[in-house]
């Protein structure tokens, strides 16, 4: 269990890392301007 | 109770990010009544929805995350924020979406429902959508940037496609062979889905190849309690993905629909859990799923 526990927070730390340097990048905006333009 | 939850779930999973319904716009022209189709173009698009839901569907009011991962490999940069979004997901819940929220896997779950001769597909199927994210999603559209992924998803073709071309005559004036093969893959998948458990979610959907890899590290998971569970497959028989939960519950397949938890021997708990089944389970979950009707 304490195995599990540590992969979560691993994959947790990954996720917010990728997410956090997508928003710095002003990803959201392209997003927004690539499915709203199709 | 519990396939009425899900299925609930399901109905909000279709029908919420698919609210926008001005996408389809009324008017009289000439005498007649006529729809024209026009895509939502507010902040909520900037969000990716942790489902196989297609952004060209007019009424759709999220990104496809299949649809923007695509995008940037297009462009030539990673994806971050997309594959970040996926990540938080997928680390919260595995993939929970696919079994409570995704409108095409609700679409194949209530096409399996009608009698016909049922099938099972070989377990090795499902290494087919780790391909399909490696090419169609990130490798060929990053060499010829274009979304391959998107021109061939049956979702697209359902949700974007159809209504487009139904309602749009400059849009049916562009059809191609590539419309037809289209066609042909959904059909293919509609038809599949009568006879085999959602054929798509198991060997073809990029999603869902993403979200499996969570399944083993997620903050919930699925427990399996040895001491009580009498190995009878019961747990298999009403799973939407055809597994066996008691033999492997981290399963990448698994769906997390929570169906086979109405055995007392499978239990949703969370990584802070060290002994899920502290407290010995009751009888009354065993006899649920004594009178569930086999899927």
């Amino acid at each position: 269990m304490k195995t599990k526990l540590i992969a979560f927070l691993l994959t947790v730390a990954v996720a917010g890392v990728l997410l956090a340097y997508g928003v710095y990048r002003e990803e959201i905006g392209e997003v927004m301007f690539n499915a709203a333009m199709l | 109770m519990k396939y009425l939850k899900r299925r609930i779930f399901q109905s909000l999973g279709t029908f919420l990010p698919n609210s926008y319904l001005q996408g389809f716009s009324l008017s009289i022209a000439h005498g007649a009544l006529k729809i024209s189709p026009s895509l939502y173009q507010g902040s909520l698009k900037s969000v990716c929805s942790p489902l196989l839901n297609c952004y060209a569907c007019p009424s759709a009011l999220f990104s496809c995350p299949i649809g923007t991962l695509q995008h940037f490999m297009v462009t030539g940069n990673f994806p971050f924020y997309g594959a970040g979004s996926l990540a938080v997901v997928g680390a919260s819940v595995g993939r929970m979406t696919c079994g409570t929220l995704c409108p095409f896997g609700f679409l194949q779950d209530l096409l399996y429902k009608f009698r016909s001769y049922k099938h099972s597909i070989p377990v090795w199927t499902r290494y087919i959508r780790y391909a399909v994210l490696a090419l169609l999603v990130f490798l060929i559209p990053l060499l010829t940037h274009e979304n391959w992924f998107s021109k061939l998803c049956p979702m697209g073709t359902l949700m974007g496609g159809l209504p487009w071309v139904t309602l749009d005559l400059n849009v049916r004036s562009m059809i191609r062979y590539l419309f037809w093969v289209k066609i042909s893959i959904l059909l293919f998948f509609i038809t599949t889905s009568l006879m085999v458990k959602r054929p798509f979610c198991r060997a073809i959907c990029p999603l869902g190849a993403i979200f499996s890899v969570f399944n083993k590290s997620s903050f919930l998971q699925l427990a399996w309690n040895p001491d009580t569970c009498t190995k009878c497959g019961k747990c298999q028989k009403i799973c939407p993905v055809d597994i066996r939960p008691d033999r492997n519950p981290t399963n990448p397949d698994c769906l997390r629909c929570l169906d086979c938890t109405r055995c007392p021997s499978l239990k949703l708990t969370t990584v802070l859990h060290k002994n899920p089944f502290a407290v010995p389970p009751s009888g009354r979950g065993a006899e649920k799923l004594e009178e569930a009707p086999a899927r």
